[in-house]
């Protein structure tokens, strides 16, 4: 349970927030690199902690994320012609370039400066990986760029979608530190999923629905670790890390490769879900990455020409009863991300945590929440830097393993919950 | 009967202020509990044992004085 003033604090994010201010001290993906896929590409609209902005990518190919209304009198960039360098308004032609500063306006008498004191909020926006991220916060405390896995590796090793969920970040983000709902939201999807299926482990998870959950904080969040019975005298332990605020990373099953999310904040009622699928070290079959563009593991099918799910809640999710009463899934809804967005949206835009009724295996959530909270005051107190901030915090894999129940997961963290390149996640 | 909280423990699930609100709060600001009566009333015994078998933290303890 939160109080409605803490429930307040940690889903709020637009400017002047206390989370929106953590939130702008973090590279973000604001974009995947196929919206701009080529220089003087149509610009694309972006909203990201409720600020409202247009990216492009210019004739040179840079890359840029600026306010999306023109500084003259407020129409929309996205309309604008994206050509010679810069993005010009559609109305009396004012352009302006990829650091938002006004290069031309037409209108104005030869040899007018008046150009040069007209800008547009503008934010960084640089490839890495398939994704372009944005640092919304003060310049002075950018941090280095990211260095998650998934966009580390080679390109053929991986693969990111991302899909438009219609409610707050948080309880979006809550189900990827949620381990517990997988044995029952998901069950059947362990057996059939062709991303999934065929790992050991999945009998663990299917069999045992009492996982006990243990959670460790870490220099960058926390290890969230799931426990269920494994064969006589040991556990199969799947172990979820959180790098703050928002990146979660779901345990592998067998040589699958293995995937995440970043949950990422459109405004205090929606947020992108930036979806990754990697090997560490072979590349994706060309069965794998069609699954995942089919839309199959946690990835999903569009609306066509949009990112949203093509089962969305105008439609209840194409729930089929029949292909639940013949057990084909365990809700009638198909696929894992789909799954997840319909009980998530179901809970309301900005779900009152006022009346949870919380159980041992919500450790993850709960503690989450507390340093989510605790880094935004201490952020605004103090000026702390956030854990999470430094990139050393991302290099980390989930995994799986079955242990002798005398063994803490913690004893092999460092072994193996280390991203190291050439080296393979451990799975089970 | 009296009644303790271990706040190194308590993260907050609150499922005792639901089984006994006279007995426990969290405060409007906090993500903690607050005991309001360490020595609740013998009629209070059910709602009391309640919590301390509801909380997924084991954080309370209740004591016979």
């Amino acid at each position: 349970m939160l109080t409605h003033a803490n429930n307040e604090l940690l889903t709020r994010t637009g400017p002047g927030t206390a989370m929106g201010d953590l939130f702008r001290r973090y590279w973000l993906p604001a974009l995947l690199s196929e919206e701009l896929p080529e220089n003087d590409c149509p610009p694309v609209r972006v909203k990201l902690l409720s600020e409202r902005m247009i990216a492009f990518r210019d004739s040179e190919g840079r890359y840029g994320l600026i306010d999306e209304f023109c500084a003259h009198r407020g129409a929309s960039l996205w309309f604008g012609r994206n050509e010679l360098g810069g993005l010009r308004c559609a109305y009396h032609g004012f352009k302006f370039d990829v650091t938002g500063q006004c290069v031309e306006i037409p209108s104005e008498p030869e040899g007018s400066t008046f150009c040069n004191r007209v800008k547009l909020t503008a934010y960084p926006l640089v490839k890495v990986g398939d994704v372009l991220w944005t640092y919304m916060g003060p310049p002075e405390h950018k941090p280095p760029l990211p260095e998650f896995e998934f966009v580390t590796v080679a390109p053929e090793q991986t693969y990111t979608s991302k899909r438009w969920q219609e409610c707050n970040w948080l309880q979006a983000f809550e189900g990827g530190i949620d381990s517990s709902h997988v044995s029952f939201l998901h069950s059947a999807g362990l057996r059939h999923d062709p991303l999934f299926k065929g790992s050991k482990g999945n009998e663990y998870n299917l069999k045992d629905l009492r996982p006990h959950f243990e959670v460790v904080e870490n220099d960058g969040g926390l290890f969230v670790a799931a426990g269920r019975n494994a064969d006589e005298g040991h556990y199969y332990w799947r172990v979820t890390p959180w790098v703050m605020p928002n990146f979660t990373m779901v345990p592998p099953r067998a040589d699958h490769p293995v995937h995440g999310h970043l949950w990422v904040p459109i405004d205090d009622e929606n947020c992108w879900v930036f979806t990754f699928d990697y090997h560490p070290t072979r590349p994706l079959t060309d069965a794998e990455r069609q699954a995942m563009i089919d839309g199959h593991g946690v990835h999903c099918e569009y609306v066509p020409g949009t990112y949203r799910p093509l089962a969305n809640k105008d439609n209840d999710y194409l729930i089929d009863r029949e292909a639940q009463r013949r057990g084909e899934t365990f809700s009638g809804v198909k696929g894992i991300a789909i799954q997840d967005a319909s009980v998530q949206e179901s809970m309301g835009p900005i779900v009152d945590r006022t009346k949870e009724r919380l159980v041992a295996t919500d450790a993850g959530i709960v503690k989450a929440r507390h340093m989510l909270r605790n880094a935004a005051l201490a952020l605004r107190e103090n000026g702390a830097v956030p854990p999470g901030v430094d990139p050393a915090h991302h290099r980390v894999r989930s995994f799986a393993i079955v242990l002798p129940r005398d063994q803490a997961f913690t004893e092999v963290t460092d072994e193996v919950a280390v991203a190291r390149p050439g080296v393979a996640h451990v799975s089970v | 009967m009296r009644v303790t909280v271990d706040l190194d423990k308590c993260l907050g699930y609150a499922n005792c202020v639901a089984d006994a609100p006279e007995v426990f709060e969290i405060p409007e600001e906090s993500m903690v509990v607050r005991l309001l009566q360490p020595n609740p009333p013998p009629d209070m015994r059910a709602a009391v044992e309640a919590a301390v078998l509801d909380c997924p933290a084991r954080a309370i303890t209740l004591l016979e004085d």
